[in-house]
């Protein structure tokens, strides 16, 4: 089935609450499922139904079909119960941390309010008295939304109005005189929200800009590591100018795959210089002592004390001679590299 | 400072509660059954800490006293922990409690005189021993928030009628008024976590300047007060040496390094949930920029050299500034390699 270009799929528990959205844009209705629409701008509108189980079924079919979308981010736009004095009813929050009920994951969105979602709808005046210890405001769904959502590595983000307080008899109840006051709230708020900027995720500037310059070749794997220096070279405060000077020592006369194989290493060597020249010491405290017969190798990590030796025999006296070579290999000297007694 | 205050509802009418209520008449408070089955049962973002922080005021269950790890504190001796507090106000970026409870609301243990007697109980289960550690402050700052908890008035008795017991109160805080008002005992330590000035700005977020700290700890030493020095955890900066012998050389100016108790060398490490929630909530800590490896018990480190090295340059500063070989001890690095 071929599946209309959505941007932004809307989700609520009840049509009362999207009522506003209906008129707003033209939904029309999807063969997907029946409580599923969409419009030309790019908006899909689903009705969940109330509590978790159906939260995670229609959304799930849903970003299923949607699957190869690029781009889909997820509304959750609703009433909530309050479950703190302190909060209006019919006032419109978006939702920062979202519990569940007996759950111990949670999810963080953009907002200002935390909530939690709830197992059963009626609560009893010590149920909310107990989840409002987690939460000044509770659902029946958004911690289902989450977890489909964050499954199908979607963004999401809720808005909620208020409907009632504590000492309500049924909380997230939206009642048929105040629910076209209420849709038309979150769609104002929805819209508000659809045109603020979202910033967008600071990228690493190719300070020197080499990457697509023919004197460099890089590699992808390359790549993600030269991003991920520049991004180090930041962090450390190192200077641009002190990056070009490096960059300009290396022989343009070299070949682009080994000029920027040398780049990644003298950046390299200046976020761990001592490592470096630790590294440098004990490759030269062993190379007298190597060669095709003899090969000595430590762990690069610096980590482990050990040492791999690799060994050629071919005959009895050049065994007497690699015995000998053994045991004048330096390594009090190794050693002591190790244990950071060495000054470089 | 605290959105909600928790208490439970056995320890509603203790004078401690009711003492810690008291400095914050505004803020909503509500009653719960017990602290375990708010705190910790969901995962609170870390830093919920700047803008939404709560306490929680109870009675610590379960085990109070508990073995210290074996690397922990000088040798020699028997060392403990006992915990009545979870969580800190400050921000340091390495936190290893960023990764250890699932929240960063503050808790408060008040049943003092329950840990206290506990305390004796270990106490006396050593006869043979001279001396027998108890430190404060696993999971919290020791003194950052003591004027309000007002816990050290009764430690400082009870460590008065253990003669062999030493307590050592752990803190990066400045904040003494409450022990300027007790009595020095030889058996109470008071030891400091110190780095250099640059470092303490860049990654012990909230917390005294390095400056401020070290004039606490004057002020204590000319009270009395026996002190003891941190300085872990170390982290590599460029000029390395240099700023580590300016950080001995004020503490040489500031203090009677002569009369320092102990001063303990540790190198930042970080098991890799921590380390990766330190990648989470400050992604932009000089501290991604180092070269980490995953060590001989899974931590992250750096290599064993550097981490060697610098142990060893910090110690040899610290001996030409005046301390003694005796006073210096590796904390949990020495034994690993
Ligand atoms: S002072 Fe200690 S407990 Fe508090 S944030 Fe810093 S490292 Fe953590």
């Amino acid at each position: 089935m071929s599946t209309t270009e959505l941007s932004q799929l809307l989700c609520f528990a009840h049509r009362g609450e999207a009522s506003a959205f209906f008129k707003a844009y033209d939904f029309k209705a999807s063969a997907l499922h029946p409580d599923f629409w969409t419009c030309d701008q790019g908006l899909g509108l689903l009705l969940t139904g109330e509590g978790l189980g159906k939260a995670f079924s229609k959304l799930g079919l849903i970003l299923g079909a949607y699957h190869q979308q690029p781009r889909l981010e997820i509304f959750n736009l609703g009433v909530a119960g309050a479950l703190r004095e302190n909060l209006e009813v019919g006032s419109v929050h978006k939702v920062r941390t979202v519990y569940g009920e007996e759950e111990f994951h949670s999810f963080e969105l953009i907002g200002d309010l935390d909530l939690i979602t709830a197992k059963k709808r009626v609560l009893s005046p010590e149920q909310g008295h107990f989840l409002s210890a987690f939460a000044p405001l509770v659902d029946r769904e958004l911690w289902g939304l989450c977890s489909v959502a964050r499954e199908a590595k979607r963004p999401i983000a809720a808005i909620k109005i208020i409907s009632d307080r504590p000492g309500a008899d049924e909380i997230c109840t939206i009642t048929k005189e105040n629910s076209k006051e209420w849709s038309e709230k979150l769609l104002e708020a929805f819209q508000k929200e659809s045109q603020s900027e979202t910033p967008e995720e600071p990228s690493m500037i190719d300070i020197l800009g080499i990457l697509d310059h023919s004197a460099w070749h890089f590699t992808t794997t390359q790549k993600r590591q030269y991003e991920n220096y520049l991004q180090k070279w930041q962090l450390r405060d190192f200077s641009q100018t002190e990056l070009q000077n490096i960059a300009g020592e290396i022989d343009p006369k070299l070949k682009p795959k080994l000029r920027t194989q040398k780049l990644l290493t003298l950046m390299q060597e200046r976020f761990s210089p001592l490592e470096t020249r630790l590294r440098a010491n004990l490759e030269q405290l062993f190379e007298p002592h190597q060669n095709s017969d003899l090969q000595v190798r430590f762990d690069q990590s610096l980590e482990s004390q050990s040492l791999d030796v690799n060994l050629k025999i071919h005959g009895a006296k050049q065994f007497q001679e690699l015995q000998t070579a053994l045991q004048s290999l330096p390594l009090k000297n190794f050693w002591s590299v190790l244990q950071g007694e060495e000054d470089v | 400072m605290f959105k909600r205050i928790f208490v439970e509802k056995e320890m509603r009418d203790h004078p401690r509660v009711l003492q810690f209520l008291s400095s914050f008449p505004n803020i909503p408070t509500q009653e719960i059954e017990e602290i375990d089955k708010i705190f910790n049962r969901v995962k609170k973002p870390y830093l919920q800490k700047r803008d939404n922080l709560q306490a929680f005021l109870g009675r610590k269950r379960g085990s109070l006293v508990k073995p210290a790890p074996d690397a922990y504190g000088l040798s020699g001796s028997p060392h403990y922990y006992f915990i009545h507090s979870y969580n800190c106000l400050y921000e340091c970026q390495y936190c290893y409690l960023q990764g250890y409870f699932d929240s960063p609301d503050l808790v408060f243990f008040l049943n003092h005189e329950e840990i206290g007697e506990k305390i004796k109980e270990v106490c006396d289960s050593h006869p043979d021993q001279e001396e027998v550690w108890f430190h404060a402050g696993e999971f919290s700052d020791s003194l950052a928030l003591s004027h309000l908890t007002g816990e050290l008035p009764y430690y400082f008795s009870l460590f008065q009628t253990l003669p062999k017991a030493r307590l050592e109160l752990r803190t990066k805080s400045a904040n003494i008024k409450e022990l300027k008002a007790l009595s020095p005992q030889k058996n109470i330590t008071v030891s400091f976590s110190l780095s250099t000035a640059a470092q303490v700005k860049a990654f012990d977020l909230k917390t005294p300047p390095l400056k401020t700290r070290l004039k606490a700890m004057r002020e204590l030493q000319n009270l009395g007060h026996p002190i003891g020095i941190h300085i872990d955890p170390v982290i590599y900066e460029d000029d390395f040496e240099k700023k580590f012998a300016e950080l001995f050389q004020e503490m040489k100016t500031q203090l009677d390094l002569s009369a320092v108790h102990y001063v303990s060398l540790g190198v930042v490490r970080f098991t890799k949930d921590v380390y990766h929630q330190v990648q989470k909530n400050y992604p932009d800590s000089p501290l991604h920029g180092a070269d980490w490896v995953k060590s001989f018990d899974q931590k992250v480190r750096y290599s064993r050299p550097l981490r060697n090295w610098m142990l060893g340059k910090i110690k040899a500063l610290g001996l030409a500034a005046g301390f003694n070989e005796k006073q210096i001890y590796l904390c949990m690095e020495e034994m690993e390699n």
